[in-house]
């Protein structure tokens, strides 16, 4: 563990500040137009500053007009007074004093800078990769905000940075979306009932939601941990209730504050439980995942000894408790509501990695409980956490199974929604495995299913709002393939992807983490485990199993919406554009890529296996 | 104003039984007292049948949790127990004027109709007592007084059992007294947020886990810098608490009508036609 250089710092705020700072523009904007007094204030300044522009832009081309003597350009002067102020017929346009004043202007342009503020984080986070990690990618930099001590400490490490690079990139792709969505919501609620037309609180709020996790993704102290995951709930609910005037956002909404509030305090309990054990085995003062990651390593070697039973329940109530915000049974319920009724930048957002910030809390908690169980000793080792992590995961995934296999039509972002619970429960089944290859297919799937379900909600949404110009477009949600070729093209190898169809990422990381369960199958058979084989066994045929079910059921799905008669009429159907399928076909391309070839994350993820491995490999 | 008069009775009756039961005995006698007092508001909260009960026996175990607080300083001498303590005293008064808040209901719907607007004529009344008037319609529950009963009465059993099972195979430091009442605490009020059939009622249940955890945390917390992080912790928890009862109890009642959980039922039927199921509807009134 190092201090950072001041590059490495630089870098570091650079990947936290600008989502936050955009937020804060987004709040200040909107606090600031919300009061007519000041509209009435800024809209005149905003003329006399135009105003003044212009005669200064017009006395120089007029300047330069004599100088020249250039007779073929056309220069008008208009009379000057008041209201129409002198204008040039010059070839670069200056947006006039009135789209100045209006709305629409500062919407895009707070638009604009969270796409600007997801840029700028993605950018610094992977120049952090290369520049610092990419040499050294068991290094670990550690530092503290400023006048808080200890208390407020945070830590970089391989897992961190992987799950940092994991949150940008979604969020980057989520932001580009933005703006689309709130045009097609504007268009499609009246000014007069449309009290969220101002964008300034959807764009607070999605960076919010963007720094919180961030936030997840560096915190040292396991309190700050919990509290990180605690703000991802505040600042999203806002955000998936964001039409306040429609019941099933709302209800949405208030079913995923309500449980992931009740879930997240059995992970606290946990968290209060686990630390207490710790502490009381002589780490006093000492609630650090760095410190104590580097304590507990000692344990069995030094003799320090905790209460076995009490960090064992302390992990159950952890996986209990952030199991809730990482949509994993028996805790899930929220998660098909809040992923169907939410925008769909924020869908992506929410099943791309809101779920896999909540598994990084898991995760470090699980390798602090691995270490106080086991720490150094040799083999047999305590697996309860391994076992609890394969019992919620392959739950998970079983529990998906009927939902997605129904015949009944249920909103698609649903179907998408209950894929999240299959994919979560596959990458914590795979965590559970515990062998070093299950491990790297698991963080592997992570980032996978963060890509894919990303394309697959900013497909569907970009195709949903296609179809509003249609009057009875809700009764068409059929024949996308003819209506959109280029956009059905891409949910259609989506959904192949998402179901772990070859040649796509997600088929070769559910291939790792199969080997590592006949791998784990296979250390129980060596070792004359007769009761562990035979769960091994029994689990690895459920998910087979489970994961060809959900395979044909989503084929049904898709094949519901994609096939079959497109709009009859040729003028109704809705437009395709180019440069909104792009960014879909570039993620696209990505998923394909890195079913391929993983070498360029190769290093990132072998040091996150070996940092998981401690005390459980 | 009389519940603030009542909390603050509550609040002096709790610390008086503290400090004496400390007088007489010792800490821990008054910290399991408490405890036992902490368990019995939260099963009298789980059968009362108004919220406005609901909220009293919320009021009563929140200040339960002051002396205790309080007690646990005289024990370690660590000053963040103070703090502890004064963070809950003021939930105890804040809660219920954020309750007010959220019940009273101040939206157009609520205006234009007719029951509500019944209430809103008598100007003589103030926000805080039209918000008490309307706690006694709130509280419904799904199951009998008796179910109920019997079900704290498992939960109890339960998490005593679970304490008792840690304590005896490890080496767990305190009584199993303080990690079952922490368990308790939350499993009622886990049961509380399923059994209510109103929203505000629903949020009184989380509450009552939230003190479960205040619990564990005077009883497992013995170091000053861990309980300042977890001090931070539930200050993020009670803004959660607040923008809940700001935002979204008010919301949910005002887009649909009722505060009636059972009428938040539009999910269910979503199918593939998800704008034109979205269409706002009012929902049933309240009698």
């Amino acid at each position: 563990m190092s201090t950072p250089t001041p590059l490495e710092f630089l870098l570091m705020w650079a990947i936290t500040l600008p989502p936050l700072l955009a937020s804060l523009a987004s709040f200040l904007w909107g606090r600031w137009t919300k009061r007519s007094s000041t509209k009435r204030k800024i809209q005149p300044a905003l003329r006399r500053a135009w105003f003044v522009i212009n005669r200064w832009w017009s006395n120089t081309r007029q300047a330069s007009a004599v100088v020249m003597q250039t007779a073929p350009m056309a220069i008008e002067v208009r009379p000057s007074h008041e209201s129409v102020v002198a204008a040039v017929e010059f070839p670069d346009y200056v947006p006039a004093p009135q789209v100045l004043a209006h709305n629409d202007f500062w919407n895009r342009l707070v638009g604009y800078a969270t796409i600007g503020a997801s840029l700028i984080s993605l950018a610094a986070s992977i120049i952090l990769w290369r520049l610092c990690f990419g040499d050294a990618p068991s290094k670990a930099l550690s530092f503290s905000l400023p006048f808080t001590g200890n208390l407020v400490m945070f830590y970089v490490d391989s897992l961190s940075l992987y799950f940092l690079l994991l949150v940008n990139v979604i969020a980057f792709c989520a932001s580009c979306f933005t703006g689309r969505y709130l045009k097609f919501e504007s268009s499609t609620v009246p000014a007069a009932e449309n009290s969220s037309s101002e964008h300034w609180q959807f764009h607070m709020f999605f960076n919010l939601f963007h720094t919180s996790m961030l936030l997840v993704c560096i915190v040292d102290n396991l309190i700050l941990l919990w509290i990180g995951i605690q703000l991802t709930t505040v600042v999203s609910a806002p955000l998936v209730g964001y039409l306040r005037e429609k019941r099933e956002p709302q209800e949405a909404a208030w079913k995923y504050i309500l449980i992931s509030s009740a879930g997240i305090l059995f992970a606290l309990l946990g968290t209060i439980l686990l630390l207490s054990a710790v502490q009381q085995s002589g780490e006093g003062g000492v609630i650090g995942w760095s410190q104590l990651y580097r304590s507990l390593s000692a344990v069995g070697t030094s003799g320090v000894k905790v209460s076995q039973p009490l960090i064992e329940m302390a992990f159950l109530l952890i996986v209990l408790g952030y199991g809730t915000k990482a949509g994993l049974f028996p805790m899930h319920t929220w998660l098909p509501d809040a992923h169907g009724q939410a925008p769909y930048p924020v869908s992506a957002l929410l099943s791309g990695v809101l779920l896999k910030s909540a598994l990084y809390a898991l995760l470090r908690l699980f390798i602090l409980t691995n270490l106080a169980l086991n720490g150094a000793r040799e083999p047999p080792q305590n697996h309860f956490a391994s076992i609890a992590l394969v019992t919620a995961g392959l739950l998970s995934l079983i529990m998906a199974v009927p939902f997605i296999l129904s015949r009944q039509e249920i909103h698609f972002k649903r179907v998408l929604a209950y894929h999240s619970l299959e994919h979560m429960g596959i990458i914590t089944f795979g965590f559970g495995l515990g062998v070093p290859i299950a491990l790297f297919g698991a963080l592997f799937h992570a980032l996978n299913h963060a890509l894919t379900k990303a394309l697959m909600f900013l497909t569907y949404g970009t195709i949903e709002s296609s179809y509003v110009a249609d009057p009875t477009w809700d009764k068409r949600m059929r024949g996308i393939l003819r209506d959109m070729p280029a956009a059905g093209t891409v949910l259609a190898l989506g959904g192949l992807a998402l179901v772990g169809a070859p040649p796509f990422s997600v088929f070769l990381s559910e291939f790792l983490i199969l080997w590592g369960g006949i791998k784990a199958t296979t250390q129980a058979g060596v070792a004359n485990s007769t009761v562990a084989l035979v769960i091994y066994i029994v689990a690895i045929g459920l998910f087979v199993l489970s994961v060809t079910l959900i395979f044909a059921g989503l084929v049904q799905h898709l094949g519901r919406i994609l096939l079959g008669r497109g709009t009859a009429i040729s003028a109704e159907r809705p437009r395709e554009s180019i440069l909104q399928t792009i960014p879909l076909v570039l993620l696209l391309i990505t998923i394909t890529w890195f079913g391929f070839t993983i070498v360029p994350l190769t290093g990132l993820i072998s040091s996150g296996v070996d940092i998981l491995c401690k005390g459980v490999c | 104003m009389r519940i603030a008069r009542d909390e603050a009775l509550t609040l002096l009756v709790f610390c008086l039984v503290g400090f004496f039961t400390m007088r007489f005995f010792d800490s821990q006698s008054g910290i399991v007292l408490l405890m036992v007092i902490a368990i019995a508001t939260a099963v009298y909260n789980i059968n009362s049948s108004t919220l406005k009960h609901k909220l009293y026996s919320y009021i009563w175990q929140s200040a339960s949790l002051v002396p205790l607080a309080m007690l646990r300083f005289f024990e370690t001498t660590d000053g963040g127990f103070w703090l502890v303590a004064l963070f809950l005293a003021v939930r105890v008064f804040v809660i219920p004027i954020l309750m007010a808040l959220a019940t009273v209901q101040r939206s157009s719907y609520a205006r234009d109709n007719a029951y509500f607007a019944r209430q809103s004529t008598e100007q003589s009344r103030s926000w805080l007592k039209d918000a008490q008037e309307y706690w006694l319609i709130y509280g419904e529950t799904r199951v009998s007084s008796v179910f109920s009963l019997g079900a704290c009465g498992a939960f109890i059993g339960l998490a005593y059992l679970v304490a008792m099972r840690v304590q005896s195979l490890g080496r767990a430091p305190e009584s199993p007294v303080g990690l079952g009442a922490a368990i308790s605490l939350l499993l009622i009020g886990l049961f509380a947020m399923i059994n209510e059939r109103e929203l505000p009622s629903q949020v009184v249940g989380l509450l009552i886990m939230e003190n479960g955890l205040f619990l564990a945390a005077a009883i497992f917390i013995t170091d000053p810098y861990f309980l300042v992080s977890f001090w931070s912790s539930m200050a993020t928890f009670f803004f959660i608490t607040f923008f809940i009862l700001w935002r979204f109890v008010p919301g949910v009642h005002s887009v649909s009508g009722s505060a009636q959980i059972d009428d938040q039922n539009k999910l269910k039927e979503v199918v593939d036609k998800p704008q034109a199921s979205a269409i706002s509807e009012p929902g049933r009134i309240l009698p």
